[in-house]
């Protein structure tokens, strides 16, 4: 970035980086909110899954989203359409102005009138932004996976145990009837002594998970488009549109490919069925992964298989595939059966299971029929724990950024230590677990 | 025969079947009933062509050269490689036959047909003298051994021969494109048109076969782009443009360019050179390549297959032939056009009409050539590398490495990386050496040295750590300034590296004070956890810059350690810079407390004055968890204050901390009915926990009148009580106040307990109606099976409210032996609780442990029970899916009894199951009576599109079913207005949805005719 913009950066920072003031001008206080006010709402990262979010925000009466940030203009400005829009239509004079635009999150956050966000950036933001947030006091809906690497997400959950804020991760199936369906058989022993638990993932397509690039030229970045912020703690690289809107997934940069895209999903469904959603696994076992073909731009694995062990001995297993009817999805094999959960439905293997009813004191996943976004609203106001808490995404991802340090060292087979949350007895892998942030970027504790 | 070759030599039209890949195999045991279909990702499969006919095979023979031109050097294998990954050509059997007998009939070669990438492995490869790609199209080549393989076999001296889509492939490797000398880019000369050709070089030998003459033929060509020139090959045959009706081709009747469907100009060559056969010297080998081969019958004409068997020979070397580049020619020769007026093709025969679809035709398709080179299973993308042949790979592209820059191709970087990905520990550590050289080396670009430092930063060694502190040296963090993004790439690989000397480096980076770079190195400190940098952090801490300040606090909090937060607490912050320095105390100390590690009293101290202070209320609010969460005394006595707060966010905060971290005592000594909204926070965050010793605050809070308290108390009390604590909750069931008693019942229902079913039977013994009702309920919902005595009981009793709950409380209740139970009592089921009955017999049914005995049994109650029961029994037999109820239903359907009939057909249109799909339209067409007749079509479609889990083929053969049937107008429309409702995407490809959509949907507009040659056009950039 040059002297201008650097200089600007480090005069926001002056003061209230991490704890923006919260007094208005006048320095009064926000009134208390009655339990009928909205909550206000603020969306940072406004591609194609953060307004998806933020449509479920939109709907529900419960909120208010108020102002929208991207450091890609047009992006942002897509997100104020897509609000005004929408409560447009509620308004008798078919017109509604009141969403605000942000480029830089800090300013968001600096929002005294603003309970909550939505972070739907890519995951390498995720941490810094979410902490920023919660350091702020707001509560926060944070798109899944956590984060792209382990310390940084086990910085997050000590961020929310150390404000007490309110997080959602962004994993819908958590809400979905299908997947606690599933859960809830397993849970209450419908499906006897747990045989087998295998996780079907998607394959990278194409190269790496992304599309065929040819190998071309670095271009410019468009002029409404802050490309250098967009990078933010990812090391410096020469800017292709094609790398950035959705298939920055396939670089390690920023994600982790679909290992780490999909992990918060069905792999945290196996966890949850199993009760093991709030411990790392203790080894990682027959990992094996493609990385294919040369590619200018990615870099992540195609091909995936490996086990995640527990200390109780359980294994997960994890490979790309389908299920059985040919999605990718949980499948829970026990002495009774088989049940298997996918986005379409669930599957099962005999009609004893498929009828079996759930006692009402039985354990069951949840309330019924309510949306994820709807359970983060009810959550803020009864200050509980939402349905996906940020400790269950840090361990689910915890098995994926395992994995990715097996397959990228050549490993098979990986040992961690729970408590310092290293690899032990292989110092490549271990490497592989951290990133350092680039400058002026610090990963808040 | 040489064993040594591991596969059959010889290709032969086997009718051993090849299939297609399998599909994934489903357990044998399974009865999957939820269907749910998904995509999955395209992988190649072997295409299944219809049998070539007789009258074909004998065409074909009939055009073959009768001798090879030039006498073969030596015996000469071919691959013959016809694997098409894009599009795929119907004549590739024709094709594959026609280059096989070719070579067979001249002596030319001895022909190998394969579709698997597997036949580039260099040891496999070796035994060809030359590849034909015979419409392949698509074709990646991602494994880059293979690449390799493919070009060092031309340059070393063999040839390559591609036939018309073969100029289709390598979309993501331009070296392949420059070997096949040019790229498809769309065909405006489709199919067939007749198209008009020239002789570039009529007397050169590969043009032989075409006796000096130009010609028309039918056939599909395409324009050429890409690497193809004529400064680099001999270009043999093209388009003749002077004709009218080829020329005709590249503009619209007003003489405006023709446009393709992105409505950019088809024709991107304005030279009017489209070339159709060329050849050109590549290393010590030589490629041949014609357009010619997209017609079944371009292989019926003898010149064509002459042009070929001529390629092919200069392709392996034979026959030689001149190959320098047309531009280069001295003299020019003089083309020979296609004669003047004439619509005369070449293709004096007319292929076999298409033979008739697969699902019709008696003779099993015979299958395209047998796959001899091939190992067992067609291969996915790549062949993954041996961990030798990655190190051997990635040791010859180190030399290509230095040169590498962001947007090349990127083979270097990643062949040395997978060496390094699968080597040993030596081999990687032959690796590092050559690495750190490059890094030092001022010519290597700053790409090479980036890439090299991400290596570095997880498989270095100590060797590497100088040369990285050396560079982090250089300048700033700057992307307008290439060497300074090096610089940040050299720190990061110091922040993993996996060696201890770099927190030494790291340190005196910190130290030498270069203010842009500091950020990065601190960052780096943090994730090495390196301690000693706490001295120069400390002293970074105390910086007037507030970012340099902020990252130093964040950084020494992060190390987590007593040493770490005492040098935090001593720093004199700069003035501004105090909340950063809270910052860092908060969260230095609550790393400690979490690992269990007791605060020094500075710190408590620090942060009990934050959590008073009037500053921003998250910073007070995390001071004071971590004073709680480290259990000190003033944790509790700052929340209670708090609890007082004018903010509601701090007194929210201040109960859920006393809720998460409090003891039983501390949350019990606090008046908490002064503050309701803080003691409903609390009892929610305790309820979260399910904590047995939060009872007796739930109890207390039970006592509160305020609602919200108490629907809290309610849950909290019901997550954690057990059996003890039913009464406290079963007594608010009656409550005056509807929520409450909604929570009570809730709570109820799910208090755990072994005791809790039996309290709960035994106390709606005694209960009046409208509590025994209610507990009824609980009852089912918490399954428990021995309340159904209970439920039948109350079936009984002259209040109706409780006969209903009865009811329905067995039908959620009966199970596996109930079902004898439950017919006893089908004369006493009266008016609406029918439907909850027939649940419960149907479920008893599905839990029998034989479905079939339970169906004969309700069969047999049909038989001799009263005719008012019979209403109720059929009803459960329509949604039985037991072929004992099927029958039944068919004969009841069969049966003189009027009134039995409809009622079958009603409980079958309101059941909707399996068994009303197909019995209805039976009804429907031959009911006995019109009446029943419309009935049961009406009940037909209903069902249709209410079954969820019918797969949409089945779907719409039993809309066209039922269409066939409709004579009335009420019915076509109901059954037009749910197919409207289904999303185009959803519509299957099957002849009855075709049929189906046709029938309903009155004629509008002629739909337009298809491109006449069928063919998507592929777009590949040059």
């Amino acid at each position: 970035m040059n002297r201008r913009s650097f200089l600007r950066m480090m005069a926001l920072t002056s003061g209230s980086a991490v704890f923006p003031s919260l007094l208005r001008a006048d320095g009064s206080m926000p009134v208390r909110k009655s339990p009928n006010e909205r909550i206000t709402i603020g969306l940072i990262g406004c591609g194609g899954q953060g307004r998806s979010d933020m449509s479920q925000a939109l709907a529900s009466v419960n909120a208010q989203v108020i102002a929208v940030c991207d450091v890609n203009d047009a992006h942002a400005q897509s997100a104020k359409e897509q609000v005004e829009t929408a409560y447009a239509a509620q308004k008798a004079s078919g017109s509604y102005k009141g969403c605000d635009v942000y480029r830089d999150f800090r300013e968001i956050l600096a929002r005294p009138d603003l309970d909550a966000v939505i972070i739907g950036t890519p995951d390498h933001w995720h941490a810094l932004i979410m902490i920023a947030a919660v350091n702020a006091g707001k509560d926060v809906y944070v798109e899944k996976p956590a984060a792209p690497s382990i310390p940084e997400s086990r910085a997050m959950v000590e961020a929310v145990r150390r404000t007490g804020a309110v997080v959602q991760v962004g994993g819908q199936q958590r809400s979905s009837p299908y997947f606690h369906r599933g859960v809830e058989l397993v849970r209450n022993g419908m499906l006897g002594k747990i045989t087998k638990v295998v996780v079907f993932m998607p394959q990278g397509r194409g190269e790496h998970g992304g599309p065929f690039i040819p190998p071309m030229a670095p271009q410019t970045p468009p002029p409404d488009f802050d490309y250098n912020f967009w990078l933010g703690p990812a090391p410096f690289v020469p800017y292709y549109k094609e790398r950035c809107d959705w298939n920055w997934r396939w670089s390690y940069d920023y994600g982790g490919g679909q290992v780490t895209d999909w992990v918060s999903h069905h792999y945290d469904i196996g966890l949850w069925g199993m009760g093991l959603n709030t411990e790392s696994p203790t080894e990682i076992l027959n990992a094996s992964a493609q990385f294919d073909p040369p590619s200018p731009l990615f870099n992540t694995a195609t091909q995936y298989k490996f086990q995640a062990r527990y200390a109780n001995g359980q294994i997960i297993d994890v490979m790309n595939g389908t299920a059985i009817l040919g999605g990718t999805g949980t499948r829970f094999e026990g002495e009774n059966g088989w049940v298997e959960c996918c986005r379409g439905g669930v599957s099962y293997s005999n009609g004893d299971l498929k009828f079996a009813v759930i006692p009402s004191d039985g354990f069951h996943c949840g309330v019924e029929n309510q949306s994820h976004m709807e359970n983060f609203l009810s959550c803020i106001r009864s200050r509980t724990t939402p349905i996906h808490p940020i400790a269950d995404a840090h361990f689910a991802g915890s098995a994926a950024h395992l994995a990715n340090a097996a397959f990228r060292s050549g490993r098979s087979q990986l040992e961690f230590d729970r408590i310092t949350e290293q690899i032990v007895g292989a110092p490549d892998a271990n490497a592989l677990l951290h990133r350092s942030y680039r400058g002026p970027w610090v990963l808040p504790v | 025969m040489n064993t040594s070759f591991r596969f059959l030599l010889l290709c032969s039209l086997a009718t051993t079947a090849l299939a297609a890949d399998p599909s994934p195999s489903s357990s044998p045991s399974a009865t999957p009933i939820a269907a749910v279909a998904k995509p999955t990702p395209k992988v190649y499969t072997r295409p299944v062509f219809p049998p070539i006919s007789p009258a074909d095979l004998a065409a074909i023979e009939a055009a073959l050269p009768a001798k090879a031109t030039a006498e073969p050097k030596q015996p000469h294998k071919a691959l013959l490689f016809y694997r098409a990954e894009g599009h795929v050509h119907e004549s590739i059997p024709y094709g594959v036959q026609a280059l096989k007998r070719i070579g067979e009939k001249a002596g030319a070669y001895t022909p190998v047909c394969s579709d698997d990438m597997a036949s580039f492995d260099p040891e496999t490869l070796k035994q060809f003298d030359v590849i034909i790609f015979i419409n392949t199209t698509g074709l990646k080549f991602v494994n880059p051994i293979h690449r390799k393989a493919l070009l060092d076999f031309v340059a070393s001296g063999k040839g390559v021969v591609g036939i018309h889509a073969a100029s289709d492939n390598f979309p993501t490797w331009p070296e392949g494109q420059e070997l096949m000398g040019g790229v498809f880019h769309g065909h405006p000369w489709h199919a067939s048109d007749l198209v008009a050709v020239k002789l570039d070089d009529p007397t050169h030998p590969i043009n032989k076969g075409f006796n000096n003459q130009g010609f028309r033929l039918k056939e599909e060509i395409y324009q050429i782009t890409g690497p193809y020139s004529r400064e680099k090959q001999r270009e043999l045959v093209s388009l003749d443009m002077s004709k009218p009706e080829t020329k005709a081709k590249t503009v619209d009747k007003d003489g405006k360019p023709l446009l393709d469907k992105g409505g950019n100009p088809q024709i991107v060559r304005n030279d009017n050179d489209f070339p159709i056969s060329w050849i050109k010297k590549e290393g010590n080998g030589r490629v041949f390549y014609t357009s010619l081969g997209h017609n079944k019958d371009i292989f019926f004409v003898p010149q064509i297959l002459q042009h070929y068997l001529d390629g092919i020979q200069y392709a392996l070397g034979d026959l030689p032939a001149d190959d320098v580049p047309t531009a280069a020619l001295k003299s020019q020769p003089n083309a020979v056009l296609a004669p003047e007026g004439s619509t005369e093709t070449l293709q004096k025969v007319q292929a076999a009409p298409e033979p008739p679809k697969a699902g019709t035709n008696a003779v099993a398709p015979t299958p395209p050539p047998a796959n001899t080179v091939a190992t067992a299973k067609p291969s996915q993308a790549m062949v993954p590398l041996s961990p030798d042949q990655a190190k051997a790979l990635g040791e010859s592209s180190l030399l290509d490495l230095p040169k590498y820059n962001y947007g090349d191709a990127a083979d270097a970087p990643y062949n040395v990386l997978e060496a390094l990905r699968k080597g040993t520990p030596e081999t990687r550590s032959q690796f590092e050496p050559k690495l750190v050289a490059i890094l030092k080396d001022p010519s290597t670009t700053e790409a090479a040295k980036e890439t090299i430092c991400r290596w570095l930063g997880w498989m270095g060694s100590e060797d590497a750590v100088p040369v990285l502190a050396k560079l982090a040296e250089s300048t700033a963090n700057d992307p307008t300034n290439a060497a300074g993004n090096t610089g940040g790439y050299a720190v990061r690989a110091l922040a993993t590296i996996p060696v201890k000397s770099a927190d030494r480096a790291l340190v005196d980076l910190l130290a030498s004070g270069r203010e842009d770079r500091q950020v990065a190195v601190m960052s780096a400190i943090a994730v090495r956890g390196a301690a000693t940098a706490i001295p120069e952090l400390s002293k970074v801490a105390a910086s007037k810059s507030p970012a340099l300040s902020e990252s130093a606090f964040q950084t020494l909090a992060s190390l987590g350690s007593v040493e770490a937060l005492k040098a935090i607490l001593e720093v004199k912050a700069a003035k501004g810079n105090g909340a950063l320095k809270n910052a860092g105390v908060i969260n230095a100390s609550s790393s400690l407390v979490a690992k269990g590690t007791a605060l020094a009293d500075a710190a408590s101290e620090k942060l009990a004055s934050i959590a008073r202070s009037e500053g921003p209320y998250a910073q007070r609010l995390s001071a004071l968890r971590v004073l709680a969460s480290a259990k000190l005394p003033a944790g509790q006595k700052e929340a209670v204050a708090l609890l007082k707060n004018e903010d509601y966010r701090l007194r929210n905060g201040a109960a859920k901390t006393l809720a998460e971290f409090g003891t039983p005592e501390q949350l019990a000594s606090v008046s908490w009915s002064d503050s309701p909204d803080a003691w409903v926070i609390v009892l929610k965050r305790l309820g979260q926990n399910a904590d047995a010793s939060s009872i007796p605050l739930y109890q207390k809070a039970l006592g509160n009148a305020d609602s919200n308290v108490l629907l809290a108390a309610i849950w909290g009390l019901s997550r954690s009580g057990d059996g003890k604590n039913l009464e406290s909750l079963t007594q608010l069931l009656s409550d005056s106040n509807a929520p409450v008693a909604l929570a009570a019942k809730s709570g109820v229902a799910t208090l755990k307990g072994s005791d809790v079913g039996a309290q709960l039977i035994t106390l709606e013994a005694s209960s009046k109606p409208a509590l025994a009702a209610i507990l009824l309920s609980i009852l089912a919902d918490r399954q428990e099976h021995k309340a159904i005595d209970s439920a039948i009981a109350a079936m009984n009793s002259s209040d109706p409210a409780l006969q209903s709950a009865g009811c329905e409380a067995l039908s959620r209740l009966a199970a596996s032996g109930d079902l004898g139970k439950c017919l006893t009592l089908v004369s006493s089921v009266k008016g609406r609780n029918a439907e909850n009955f027939q649940k419960a017999v149907v479920r008893a049914t599905i839990f029998d442990p034989s479905p079939s005995a339970a169906a004969l049994q309700i069969v047999s109650a049909f038989d001799q029970g009263d005719p008012s029961q019979k209403e109720i029994l059929i009803n459960v037999l329509a949604r039985l899916e037991v072929k004992e109820a099927t029958d039944k239903l068919g004969a009841i359907l069969n049966s003189q009894d009027v009134d039995q009939r409809k009622q079958a057909i009603r409980a079958l249109s309101s059941a909707r199951s399996a068994t009303s799909l197909a019995l209805l339209p039976v009804i429907a067409g031959n009911g006995q009576s019109n009446s029943e007749k419309i009935l049961a079509l009406k009940g037909y479609i209903d069902t249709i599109e209410a079954l969820s889990d019918l797969n949409n083929n089945d779907r719409f053969k039993a809309y066209l079913t039922a269409w066939k049937l409709a004579s009335r107008d009420e019915e076509k429309s109901a059954i037009r207005a749910a197919v409207k409702k289904i999303p185009a995407k959803k519509i299957p490809k099957s002849k009855e949805a075709k049929e189906l959509l046709q029938q309903i949907t009155p004629p509008t507009a002629p739909v337009p005719a298809p491109d006449s040659a069928g063919i998507q056009n592929p777009v590949t950039k040059p």
